[in-house]
This record gives C-alpha cells, structure tokens and sequence, in this order.
C-alpha cells in the first residue's frame, strides 16, 4: 500500500536545519571547540518544540542561531523559511535570552519602546501593547522602575512579556521558568496559549523535562552537540508501561485500590498526600484578596 | 516587502548618550572641572611681567583646564568606544542581535550617542572656563607660518633677510609678524635681536622692534601698511648668536576678535577629534581587546595629529599648537573645512572595521 507522503517543498516549515554546526576558536585561536555536530532538524509552522539535554549540549547555542543573533559555522539553517540574518526573517520571530540582558537602567516601558522602535513599530502600538504585557505578567505597577531593580522573577517575567511584544510567528525561548516562581508558570502558560492560538510555532530550551514536556507537543534531545533523538514526548520518553494519578476527595485507606491494581497485573510504585500546587494557593489567595469585602 | 531599514535608531542613541554619561561618570567629569577651575594656572606675578600679562594668565587659565579636562575626558571616552562590541557579545547582542534592525545603524545610532555625551562634557567644559576666566577682550589669531627647512644662525654684529609672501587681504592694518629665535651654544648667553619689516612693493615705511634674548622667545613687530611681499630683516646686536628656529620660523597675527572665541575653537577641534577617535576605537575594537583597541586609537592622535606638518584635514590636527597659541591669550586659527571631510573618512574607517567584525553578534558561548 502506498502512502501518501507530504514533502518539506509542499510543508510550510518554521524550521530547517541542515548538519548544523558550531563551533568556537580557543586556545588562542589554534583550535576549536565544536558545540554543535551537524544537527538536521524540521519543524512545521505552528508546532512547539522543547529542547531538551543537560547544561553545556548546545541549547543555547542553537537557540542563537536560530534568533540570528550567531552565526553557524558549517550547514545551513532556514528559518520561516528564510536566512535567520535577514532582517525580513528577524522581524517575525522573537527571543527569550536565557540570561534577560535587558539594558537595567531602563524601566519596563523604556524598553519596550526602544524594541519596538527596532522593529520599527509604532510608538502608540508599542504603548498599548507594552501595557497590555506588562499587565499580564503581573509588572504593571512596576513598569516606570529601572531594569536593574528587578528581582531575577521579576526580570524573567519582563523577558517573557518583551517576546510577544511584536506578536512574532515563531517565539524561542530560553530556559523560560529559571527564576520563575510558581504564579510565574501560570503567566508562561497563559502566554504561551494565546501564541498557540495565533498559530506561532513555539521552540523552548530547557533542561528541566517538566518544562517542555506541559509545553511541547515534540521533544528534542541535545547532547553534546548532537541531536540524540526527536519524536513526540510519548515518542521520546516512551511511557514504559507507567501511568500517573492525580486524585483528589480519597481521604480513606489506598489497600482497596492497591489490590485493583495488582488484580489487573500492576504494581503501585508509591503514593503520597499532596496540597495544593503553589499556583493554586497562589490563585486562592488572589481570588479571595479580590472578593469585595 | 519589508521597508528598508533606518540607518539611525534614536532609542538606541538615546540608551547609549545615556549609559556613556551614567555610572558617575558625568558627575565624576564635573566635579573633576570643579577642582580644575579652582586650580591656579598662572602665578600672581605675572601680571607684573610684561603689558598683556592679564591676558596671558587668562590664556593660562584656559590651556590648563583645557588640557587637564581633555586629558582625562578623551580617554576614558574613546576606552568607552573601544569596549562597545565586547559589551554588545558579552549581553546585549542577546536583545539586540535578533532585532531587525540593521547592524550600521546600531553602530551609527551608538557611535552617535557616545559622541554626543562627549561633546555635551566638553560643551560643559567650555562654559566654565568662560564662567570662571570671564575675559572678553580683544586679541590676535593666528593666520599662517612661513618657515625655514633649517635653522639660521646669525652671527654678533650681523644680520640676515628672509621673505614672506604677501599675505594680501588676510593681513588687516594692525597685523603683526613674529620670529623665533634663540641663543645658540658657545656664543654667548644673551644676545640682542633686532626685527625689522618692511614690504616689497610701494613705500609703506619699516617697523622695527628690538628685544633682548636669553633663551627660545618670539619677537613681534606690527607689520608695515601697503602691499606687497614682507622682507624680514633680523639681526643680532649683541655679544652673543642669535639663531632663527625651524620650522615655523615667522608666523602672521591678525587682530582676532573676542578672546572668548579661544574656547569655542578648541571645543570644535576638540569633539571633531573625539568623533573621529570614538569611532576608529570602535572600529579596533571589533578586531583586538578593549583596551589594545582604545590605546592604539589614542596613540594614532599624537603620531598623526601633532607635528606641525600635520594635515590639516585630519580632525583635531594642530589641537597642542592650537592650546599653546590659547595659553599666550590668542587665537587659534579657524578650523580648515577640508577637518570635515577628514571627520567623515575617520567615521567611514571606523565603521568599515566594525561592521565585519560585526559578522556574528556573539563570538563565544
């Protein structure tokens, strides 16, 4: 039986890399380091990737790369379809830098107005759409301070607000939730959706499989500058036969459930009383400060 | 289609005018201006020496704020330039580099902003140093030199003639010649010069003036009415040899108006300098360390700006003659125009070495 099979010509792709490679001189410039081994990656428009492998494999490297802000070595990257030095590609995506270097003697609004000017944005679009961001993740009334009195959550949160300022078609973030407390997951979610909804193709570095793994729809895994696999999260990580419960309103003995599990050839691997996630109390306590008197 | 791309980002220069004059350092410059303005650059006496003395110490007072602000401005400014593209790989490249803005406008834009934070804390400069000399009376400027490829001994009881093209309608009635002489080894340790002017054409009569001399001075005569070529006549009167030194042997004074314009042509000199020095560090920068990039920017200025033979198109050639002729209470001569173009070829160099080191916005992980 033949199937029919769609090809990268016909498949609109946000991302085409092709024995991507990089690589930085050292020792004096006599050798050099290769960080990336020849990746080949595709990725379609709208779909969200997560990178994932430990520190030092290439992340952000790759993330670099594909923001035009380096240069691969050896190999070819497309992205949007295009080279991602040209400023036409640039334009339509949009960076998370893992380490938020955003000028800190600038406020939020400042900021924002001088990356929109760099987009070429109008001053009033920049305006409401800063107000719109910076509202959302939760800055609003933190906008007029200077960038280096934030905290590092507060710096992330203005880094995850700053990316969808231009309401880019593909958004690259690195390590998104480093310094994110729990109310700030709740924000990268809900960013995150609204670009989903658009249709922008989402690309998240992290080496905290929890991350990519709620966020991405395909995994791939960096290590030591190579891709060791790319799949779904399913795909990647296989289920190995596990499934996890989240159970509330049980408050009686687990020994009945216990024995279901073993009756249908299961083992129980453990169990724990859990609260609330810290999101949850979080959200409580913002619901009940707004509730009027 | 996407349009193309502005070559200058005011934002951006904006940020950098800013961070150039941010971390204490416009405070730092001002408080240093401060302590220079209160410092005494000319001792009381010398009122007391010779008829333009007050002139003299105003003029003193001048070079030696001048010089002591530019010496510390210049440096920690064109050291500023020099680490700009380090900064930019070290950070900001992150926020910058994927932006579509184009790499010769981010360079103009802060290039730009650098150079306006310059000129701002020299604009300052100036404006305390006319706060604090606060003398607006009329002087001479420069207008040009004759001079010999040698030096001219002359010996006791001799004298030489020497020629100056006419200097035409550059030389107004009340323009002075000027010769600098010496001493010379052996001969005696004073002597007494004589200077005569006279013109080559018509009968416009001779100016003579003596003075004695016992080591480097200059010695000044108002030159004669009428036209023609000057003929310069010196001779030593006295026991010892008197030598005429090269290369800027005889040099022409017109009456130059305010005093006050002293600041305002080294001001102009001055950030025209800097401009060009700011953006050639730049440029360095992009290839060598920060600091191997600042001080070969630096050490460029004294190799081709200062000898008198410097050309004049390069900007702030002349800038140590021109704050000696300041510390006399005289003039400058006007800036040559041909500084502007010499201003745009620096900024063209300087931004043709940056752009290719500008290749990758990062250079390291």
């Amino acid at each position: 039986m033949e199937t029919a099979v769609e090809t990268a010509a016909s498949r609109p792709l946000a991302l085409k890399l092709e024995r991507l490679q990089r690589s930085f001189p050292v020792a004096l410039g006599f050798r050099r380091k290769p960080v990336l081994l020849g990746i080949d990656l595709e990725l379609d428009r709208g779909a969200s990737l997560g990178l994932v492998g430990p520190n030092g494999s290439g992340k952000s490297t790759l993330l670099r790369i594909l923001a035009g802000v380096d240069r691969a070595t050896d190999g070819r990257a497309l992205v949007l379809g295009g080279s991602p030095l040209a400023r036409e590609v640039r334009a339509r995506l949009a960076y998370l830098p893992e380490d938020s270097p955003f000028p800190g003697e600038l406020s939020a609004v400042a900021v924002m107005d001088l990356l929109g000017a760099l987009h070429g944005l109008p001053r009033k679009v920049v305006r409401e759409r800063a107000r719109d961001l910076l509202g959302r993740v939760g800055l609003a009334a933190q906008e007029r301070i200077p960038l280096r009195k934030y905290s590092r959550g507060m710096l992330r949160r203005f880094g995850l607000a700053q990316v969808f300022l231009t309401e880019p078609e593909l958004v690259l973030l690195d390590e998104p939730t480093a310094g994110l407390d729990a109310a700030g997951f709740g924000v990268l979610e809900d960013l995150l959706a609204g670009a989903r909804a658009r249709g922008a193709t989402i690309v998240l570095a992290s080496h905290l499989l929890s991350d990519v793994h709620e966020h991405c729809d395909r995994l791939a895994l960096l290590l030591d500058g190579r891709l060791a696999g790319v799949g779904t999260p399913d795909e990647l990580l296989g289920t190995d036969g596990r499934t996890v419960f989240e159970v509330e309103g049980l408050d009686g003995d687990l020994a009945p459930l216990e024995r279901w599990i073993a009756d249908h050839g299961g083992k129980l691997l453990g169990s724990h009383r859990a609260g609330r996630t810290l999101l949850e109390l979080y959200r409580a306590h913002a619901a009940e400060q707004e509730r009027p008197g | 289609m996407t349009a193309r791309a502005p070559l200058f980002q005011p934002l951006l220069f904006r940020l950098e005018l800013r961070r150039a004059l941010g971390g204490g350092f416009a405070p730092f410059a001002l408080a240093l201006l401060v302590v220079l303005v209160l410092a005494p650059w000319s001792t009381p006496d010398i009122v007391t020496i010779e008829p333009r003395a007050a002139a003299v110490a105003r003029g003193l007072q001048r070079q030696g704020i001048w010089t002591g602000a530019l010496l510390f401005l210049v440096p920690a400014l064109v050291w500023r330039a020099a680490g700009t593209l380090a900064r930019w790989r070290q950070g900001d490249a992150d926020w910058l580099g994927s932006r579509p803005t184009g790499k010769l406008a981010a360079l103009v834009s802060t290039w730009a902003g650098t150079v306006t934070a310059g000129a701002l804390l020299l604009a300052a400069v100036a404006l305390f140093i006319e706060l604090d000399v606060d003398g607006d009376a009329a002087t001479f400027a420069y207008a040009g030199t004759s001079g010999l490829a040698d030096v001219r001994r002359i010996e006791p009881g001799t004298a030489r003639t020497f020629r100056m093209p006419d200097p035409g309608a550059r030389a107004p009635a009340g323009s002075r010649v000027r010769a600098r002489v010496t001493v010379t080894v052996g001969a005696g340790p004073t002597t007494v010069a004589r200077l005569t002017v006279r013109r080559t054409a018509g009968d416009g009569g001779e100016q003579t003036t003596t003075a004695r001399v016992v080591a480097r001075t200059w010695i000044e005569v108002e030159l004669p009415p009428g036209p023609g070529a000057l003929e310069l006549e010196l001779a030593s009167e006295g026991a010892g040899a008197l030598a005429v030194l090269a290369p800027d042997s005889f040099q022409l004074w017109i009456p130059g108006g305010d005093e006050r314009r002293a600041s305002l042509t080294i001001f102009i000199r001055s950030a025209l300098g800097l401009a060009a020095g700011l953006a050639l560090a730049m440029g360095f920068g992009a290839w060598v360390s920060p600091v191997t990039a600042g001080l070969g920017a630096l050490l460029l200025w004294p190799a081709l700006a200062i000898p008198l033979g410097a050309p004049g198109w390069l900007p702030a050639a002349r800038l140590a003659r021109a704050l000696a002729f300041v510390g006399e209470g005289r003039l400058p001569e006007a800036l040559d125009p041909r500084a502007l173009l010499g201003l745009l070829a620096c900024v063209g160099t300087g931004l043709a070495l940056a752009l290719p080191g500008l290749r990758s916005w990062r250079h390291g992980r």
